[in-house]
């Protein structure tokens, strides 16, 4: 029997162009199909804001706004953003003035390391848009898909619940 | 005191990054021509490497090189010399499921992926030890040739007569207690981007204490500290789990020196969860006394650290857990023996507080256990016992400014204790414990902080230091101390990232060391930049230098507030006509006297935090699930340098525990294969079980601190396993012996208790 010396063949990837907005510019890229909007924002649009925690769906960290709902970037393919708006950390600060929930997390010091922080603040900008005025366990429930192993958490729910009734500081610390 | 900035809230220097997303973390960095670098792990958890065949892998497009462990020197690196046991890669047997056994570098991560599947490894197994009573049997198999009895390291110590002191109690309380390994649950993943500049390697990504890695890294290849550059981008997270260095830092480095070219290598979740580091679990048998009073008099402590196939800190775990158990208390005298066993598991290090961590849950729940036995008051007992200032503890150390008994008694007002006592709601508990944490004790190395004060000549200010932020705010805090030093505002101090190349480097970001060593090396080089500038002032304000103030940006005479000018003025003046360009150096160290290893005593810090925690939790007792509903801490830091951030590094660590305490657990199966290496299994506190938090700061005093600051990062959340497991044993009225303590658990208990009721 001999040996086959030849290189290993690689089958080359499908790839496909999509168009779509990112934080309103409109972007046509030609992706590999097996590619995860995650890896196409991060790698071929640069944008890093968006951050790869677990991978698997489980972590939050790289929650994005697709056409204005939180998803975790990982668990989608780019193809299927086709045609669909996308909001990331770097659209979230207009005309270089920071969002009320980022002032917010600042002010009430919600943020440590600050890995889990964009996927928090798009999570948090989804939900207030829908809940103007929620309770505290609201907040609660709508960042429970966000892990943070910095805070404990109690910061970023006080930060977002000022938010809801328009203040980004704290009263007192 | 009144300071301008020190004591303020002031916003975080890495908040603006943060949250629009440019912080740039080790994931996020690029360099031209990068390659993807990944590492090839042992399926089993001990087998010896008979043969490795790289050359179809190599042969797969994209590939540039293979290494394994044959490609590195040999050098043994660890935490002491006699410890030395682990090399960068297996060499001739792997010792857990997932050591590191060889790695690839490919144009991208697919490929490289590709490649360990045609990298061929003949293995043959050998037979595995996974737990303490396997490891030291007779005969067991050794993990280590050259280590008998599978034991890595021990310490002891002994003070008093401890059997005449148990003959002198009226009390024993004997317990056997068991703590799991859990691992730091990073959300990032570490990642490491090695890239060459001439003959040197530049170094950089998700590293807590550069220095560390730094140190071991270039022993274990074999290189001059001079031919390794390390710099620190934004850290996502340190929870003392990224000192020494890993697989990943030498997988990066030596795939970069191979090729010529960066080199990023990633590392996964259930490679991080499943295969590096974690905290050790433990076997601890305790035993304490009392006097009828409750006035504790003896202690013995026998404990096995369970730590996988190699050594790594554990001498730090030693000494945490021994030392650990004979403060803030009292205990006359005390016998301990901290064994460090060998298994053919991943292996574990520092984890967030320390074993310190784990003593105090073991002494805080024996003496709840012993107090309820003798019907004692919980809070009244540990006043009793509280080590006060000034007093030496059995171990040596004196217990300089300590407040641990006002907080004691700040926490007494803060639950209204003991009234909450009296209205005891059915599966409803509360649980106390304390903790006095040392601010930074000696480890090994140069223990010195240090940093350079540049002042541009347009006024504005660089500090260079070498202490990481990997979240906990040193950026913004020691910010806070060199404008306060210097007297300008916060605003204007930007801080340097950490390269070993500009900076002086810090000693490491541990045992809450970082706000008064680095804080004092700041203030320092502050003060030494400010003198400089005083003597130019005094020359232009025809003043004595002794006698130049500076506040928030303005240099006056003092007494004579009118004769000013401004900060930017002198800077310009200094430049620009007397030639003398101005850079403050300083640099902070005690004599802290050597760390005794072996007998676990902690050398002398410059500072001891206290606190005394209540936790409240309520129990289903159908379901088992335990809520913890609010955690209150009396506590001092002495004063805090930025009472939000010190707030936001006590709840973080407190929640953290939390996990250890009622949910998280590394499993494997009986193979040595984790089986929950993902946050889906893997369960870490959520925002719907996190708690509410109730701190209240008391400002003691510390001469040595800057500012009078102690160390808070660990601190006060050391306190919190042992409270939140003390809240449950009084919810449900059983002491759960195992942690964490689940919902599966709590059933079988109060069953246990409710038919052991129905007997009597």
């Amino acid at each position: 029997m001999t040996t086959q010396q030849t290189a290993p063949r690689i089958v080359p990837p499908k790839r496909e162009y999509i168009q779509f907005t990112v934080n309103g510019i409109i972007y046509d890229v030609e992706v590999d199909l097996r590619r995860t909007l995650l890896e196409v924002l991060r790698e071929q649009l640069g944008l890093t804001g968006t951050k790869k925690g677990c991978n698997d769906g489980n972590c939050g960290a790289c929650t994005v706004l697709v056409n204005g709902k939180p998803m975790n970037s990982c668990l989608i393919l780019a193809v299927e953003a086709h045609g669909k708006e996308i909001t990331t950390i770097e659209g979230m600060a207009q005309d270089g003035k920071l969002h009320p929930l980022q002032e917010a997390v600042v002010n009430f010091n919600a943020l440590q390391c600050g890995y889990c922080t964009p996927g928090i603040l798009l999570t948090a900008k989804a939900f207030l848009e829908e809940n103007p005025h929620p309770t505290e366990h609201d907040v609660r429930r709508a960042i429970a898909g966000n892990l943070c192993r910095c805070t404990g958490y109690q910061r970023f729910v006080n930060a977002i619940l000022a938010v809801s009734q328009g203040k980004t500081k704290p009263d007192e610390e | 005191m009144e300071y301008a900035i020190v004591g303020k809230s002031v916003p975080r220097k890495d908040g603006w990054v943060k949250v629009t997303g440019q912080a740039q973390y080790g994931g996020d960095l690029i360099l031209p021509g990068m390659l993807h670098g990944k590492i090839l792990r042992s399926p089993h958890a001990h087998a010896r490497i008979v043969s490795i065949d790289a050359s179809r892998a190599k042969r797969l497009p994209g590939v540039r090189t293979i290494i394994t462990g044959k490609d590195f020197p040999g050098v043994k690196f660890g935490f002491l010399p006699i410890t030395r046991d682990q090399l960068p890669f297996a060499v001739d047997k792997a010792r857990y499921f997932g050591e590191a056994v060889a790695a690839v570098a490919a144009s991208d991560e697919d490929t490289a992926e590709e490649a360990l599947d045609l990298i061929q490894v003949e293995y043959e197994e050998l037979p595995p030890v996974f737990t303490v009573q396997d490891a030291i049997r007779p005969g067991a198999t050794l993990v280590h040739d050259d280590k008998p009895g599978n034991v890595g390291f021990t310490a002891r110590y002994n003070y008093g007569d401890i059997a005449r002191a148990f003959e002198e109690c009226d009390y024993i309380k004997e317990e056997h207690l068991t703590t799991q390994r859990i691992s730091h649950g990073f959300i990032e993943p570490h990642a490491m981007l090695a890239s060459m500049d001439g003959d040197r390697v530049v170094l950089q990504g998700t590293k807590q204490s550069p220095y560390i890695t730094w140190r071991h890294l270039c022993r274990a290849m074999d290189l001059p500290l001079s031919k390794v550059r390390m710099l620190n981008p934004y850290v996502g997270g340190g929870y003392s789990g990224k000192h020494d260095p890993f697989d990943v830092d030498f997988a990066a480095t030596k795939l970069a020196l191979v090729t010529g070219r960066p080199v990023r290598v990633e590392l996964t979740q259930d490679e991080i969860l499943g295969m590096e580091r974690q905290r050790h679990s433990k076997d601890c048998w305790i035993k304490l006394g009392a006097k009828k009073d409750g006035t504790l008099h003896a202690l013995e402590c026998k404990t096995y650290f369970e730590g996988g196939a190699y050594v790594c800190a554990a001498p730090i775990n030693t000494r945490a857990f021994g030392s650990g158990l004979l403060i803030p208390y009292r205990i006359p005298n005390a016998r301990f023996e901290g064994i460090r066993i060998y298994t053919t598991r991943p292996p574990c290090g520092a984890v967030r507080g320390q074993a310190r961590v784990i003593a105090r849950y073991v002494l805080e729940a024996i003496l709840t256990d012993l107090a309820n036995d003798m019907g004692l008051d919980q809070l009244e007992i540990r006043r009793k016992n509280a080590l006060v200032k000034d007093e030496v503890a059995t171990e040596g150390t004196v217990m300089e400014n300590f407040a641990f008994m006002e907080t004691i008694d700040e926490l007494k007002k803060m639950v209204d204790w003991p009234a909450a006592k009296a209205k005891k709601v059915p599966f409803h508990g509360i649980g106390f414990a304390g903790d006095g944490y040392a601010s930074g004790s000696r480890a090994r190395g140069h223990w010195a902080s240090a940093a350079v004060v540049k002042i541009t000549e347009d006024g504005g200010i660089n500090l260079i230091q070498g202490a990481t932020e990997i979240g906990q705010g040193s950026d913004t805090v020691l910010a806070q101390i060199c404008a306060e030093a210097l007297g300008v505002p916060y605003e204007e101090i930007s801080v340097a990232v950490e390269d070993t190349d500009a900076s002086v480097l810090e000693q490491g970001i541990y045992s809450s060391r970082t706000t008064v060593w680095a804080g004092n090396g700041v203030r320092v080089a502050a003060e030494d930049a400010r003198r400089q500038l005083a003597e130019e002032a005094a020359k232009l304000l025809e003043a004595d230098p002794k006698d130049i103030e500076f506040r928030l940006g303005n240099v006056y005479v003092r007494n004579d507030p009118k004769r000013s000018i401004t900060f930017n003025e002198v800077v310009r003046k200094a430049y620009y006509e007397q030639g003398h360009p101005i850079y403050g150096r300083g640099s902070w160290g005690m004599d802290a006297g050597r760390a005794d290893w072996a007998t676990a005593k902690e050398p002398w810090s410059p500072g001891r935090g206290s606190v005394t925690m209540a936790v409240e939790v309520s129990v289903d007792p159908e379901t088992g699930k335990v809520k913890i509903l609010k955690l209150t801490a009396a506590h001092d830091n002495g004063q805090p340098i930025n009472p939000a951030l010190l707030a936001g590094q006590i709840e973080g660590g407190t929640m953290a525990h939390m996990g250890q305490g009622v949910f998280e657990e590394c499993l494997t199966d009986e193979h040595g294969r984790p089986i929950n290496p993902d946050f889906f299994d893997y369960k870490m506190p959520t925002a719907l079980d996190a708690p509410h938090f109730a701190n209240h700061p008391i400002i003691g005093d510390n001469p040595y601190g800057p500012f009078g600051a102690k160390g808070g990062g660990e601190s006060v959340s050391s306190s919190a396993l042992g409270a939140i497991a003390n809240a449950v044993a009084d919810a449900i009225g059983v002491r759960i012996m195992d942690l964490p303590i689940t919902p599966q658990k709590i059933l079988k208990a109060i069953n246990g208790k409710q038919s052991q009721e129905r007997r009597a």
